[in-house]
């Protein structure tokens, strides 16, 4: 089966030709196949949003390329921008500021059915009440003004009006980070569900490595603009190597751990952040780093599919040394 | 989907909004009062041949200088010529100069103003240098010193007003324009299948025109202003022909003899500044779409007031 998307060596860096070159992602590769759902994890300012951005032609690119659907979409016009927009949608973090204003809720969800040529207007009516159904919001709102629904209301009306168009891939770009504990599971319910109704792909891009878990088969950890490891959902925690992937796991919330587990402070200096001129972007964090760490940059290896890892010492009794 | 129907859907959804935002206004008393008190303020020089009880420009020797009577409501002039209907006629000139001017002004700022907001680049340097040029230039010198020039008319008066006064509509606009294009709802509006084009129509723009439209009507004040200070110095209409600031100009030498020659005049200005002032502010209010009607405040002033 050929992939949906596809990133080959992908990266970006901005400001580039400046002084002040701040590389986002770094050569980051990565496959998503159709009916999949693949996270990507990583903390702030990994470049994990980036990613997500240049899929969407929302930033530029700076050199690899993107594919997808079968088509090079690394440098394309206006047009075409837009006849991909009909494949791939985005959901944001805070659905507040993703509506303009001045526009009826129902209003932005005819929007993009009318804009695709979808349906005609008073069909997109009727398709658009049904979609309020579908995400389990009543069709009255539809004639409210944004800043009358919740934060919860308004992101399920994004995602109807994403899934609406019949995208084949939907990116959600920390699409429920801004929502409140209870909202976010529902809505994390709400997705799960709507994927095995409408057989759809999904693109989760998220810093919760528990809430990137629940929804996504496949994970893929970023740091400092960086795919480090990539593994299967279900092997997180016991076949995982990656000291990041690790950190990333110990610092995961749960009711159950109060007093057991010790939370670790870290202070992070820009030196520490991972833009190293060589060896492992990890290093001054990682508590097993070794000379090699230092001056030679692990390669990404496959260890079992299609679980790949990019570390010279990793924990689950690997392969590298 | 051919492009009749999405122009056809965009007009549905823009009548929709337009209704709800009249509605809005006509619920208002404050909107209501000062419309209607604009809209009497504009029509009464346009109707000034009816309305206007003598001849502006006729002298009544036997009249000059009277405070005020049966006839002359107002008082006369040194050369006998009726206040009130000079007050009256003289609205012709005035507003007229002015609303030709926001118009220009407002036209070319606009389209300068959306145009380097919107594209950025070199374009926007451009323009926003060019704009810090003409800002550079103190506006009052270079307006007597073009018309001094060109000799003093109507004509010249409104084209040295408008070739500095589209500064502050332009950077406004850019500044408008440039938030509202960083805004995360234009990006959804593209993912939504919208053109550049539509972006800028259908979601930029609708956020940015309220706000022109309070700016726009609050110059109307401050090109008033300008124009009388103009008239003052004997820069714009020429006798015998009435304009309020010349008036004011004309009865600055009666000001110990005659004060209400210039006190009528001042006091028209003043009304109309503040009338479109305020008018400004509180379409402000109403096109803010969060904005809540305030019939419950004074609901709880009446109460507050039969309270106490």
């Amino acid at each position: 089966m050929e992939p949906i998307l596809e990133l080959k060596n992908v990266s970006k860096i901005f400001g580039a030709g400046t002084a002040h070159e701040v590389p986002a992602v770094r050569d980051v590769s990565l496959q998503v196949m159709p009916g999949d759902s693949v996270g990507i994890v990583g903390e702030s300012g990994c470049g994990k949003s980036t990613v997500a951005r240049m899929v969407t032609k929302l930033t530029d690119i700076t050199s690899g390329e993107i594919w997808f659907d079968g088509e090079n979409i690394t440098r394309i016009g206006e047009k075409e921008t837009r006849n991909v927009y009909r494949k791939i949608q985005m959901v944001f973090q805070d659905p507040y500021s993703v509506f303009s204003p001045r526009m009826q809720v129902g209003t932005f969800l005819e929007e993009g059915l009318v804009h695709f040529g979808i349906c005609s207007r008073p069909e997109a009516r009727k398709q658009a009440a049904e979609w309020m159904e579908r995400v389990e919001l009543s069709p009255e709102l539809m004639e409210r003004l944004p800043h009358q629904l919740s934060g919860g209301q308004l992101q399920r009306v994004v995602i109807a009006r994403a899934i609406s168009i019949r995208p084949k891939l939907i990116i959600l770009d920390e699409a429920t980070s801004a929502l409140d504990v209870s909202v976010q599971k529902q809505v994390l319910k709400l997705l799960v569900r709507l994927q095995k109704e409408l057989n759809l792909t999904y693109l989760f891009i998220g810093h919760d490595l528990a809430v990137v878990r629940s929804l996504c088969e496949r994970i893929a950890v970023m740091y400092a603009g960086q795919i480090v490891e990539v593994f299967d959902s279900e092997d997180l925690g016991h076949n995982t190597g990656h000291p990041y992937t690790q950190k990333l796991l110990g610092s995961v919330f749960s009711i159950h751990d109060r007093n057991q587990k010790e939370i670790q402070l870290e202070t992070l200096s820009m030196e520490d952040s991972g833009y190293e001129k060589q060896g492992c972007v990890y290093q001054k964090r990682c508590p097993h780093a070794t000379e090699k760490c230092r001056t030679e940059q692990p390669v990404m290896e496959a260890c079992g599919t299609p679980h790949r890892i990019a570390c010279w010492h990793p924990l689950c009794g690997g392969h590298h040394h | 989907m051919p492009r009749e129907e999405n122009s056809r859907v965009h007009l549905a959804g823009e009548e929709e909004k337009m209704k709800s935002t009249v509605k809005k206004a006509l619920h208002n008393p404050q909107f209501v009062l000062l419309l209607i008190l604009a809209v009497i303020l504009i029509l009464i020089p346009v109707f000034a041949p009816w309305i206007a009880p003598h001849d502006p420009i006729e002298n009544d020797y036997a009249n000059t200088m009277i405070s005020g009577s049966r006839e002359y409501l107002f008082g006369t002039d040194q050369i006998g010529r009726c206040i009130l209907s000079r007050l009256i006629w003289g609205g012709r000139t005035s507003l007229l100069i002015v609303f030709v001017v926001v118009a220009i002004v407002s036209v070319i700022g606009i389209v300068l103003g959306v145009t380097a907001g919107f594209t950025g680049g070199w374009v926007d340097m451009l323009i926003t240098r060019f704009t810090d040029i003409v800002m550079a230039v103190p506006s009052t010198v270079f307006i007597i010193a073009l018309v001094s020039v060109l000799g003093p008319s109507l004509r010249h008066t409104v084209l040295a007003m408008s070739l500095v006064g589209w500064t502050e509509n332009c950077r406004v606009t850019r500044a408008l324009v440039m938030s509202a294009k960083e805004n995360r709802f234009v990006e959804e509006a593209r993912l939504g299948g919208l053109s550049r084009g539509q972006v800028i129509h259908r979601v930029i723009m609708p956020n940015v025109i309220p706000y022109l439209i309070v700016n726009i009507t609050q110059d109307i004040g401050s090109t008033l202003l300008t124009l009388s200070g103009l008239s003052l110095l004997g820069l714009s209409s020429q006798p015998p022909t009435p304009e309020w600031g010349f008036m004011l100009s004309e009865g600055r030498k009666f000001i110990q003899s005659a004060p209400w020659l210039i006190i009528y005049p001042g006091l028209v200005i003043v009304l109309h500044v503040i009338v479109f002032n305020l008018l400004g502010d509180t379409l402000r209010d109403i096109l803010d779409p969060r904005y809540e009607k305030p019939k419950k405040k004074w609901r709880e002033i009446k109460k507050w007031a039969q309270e106490n």
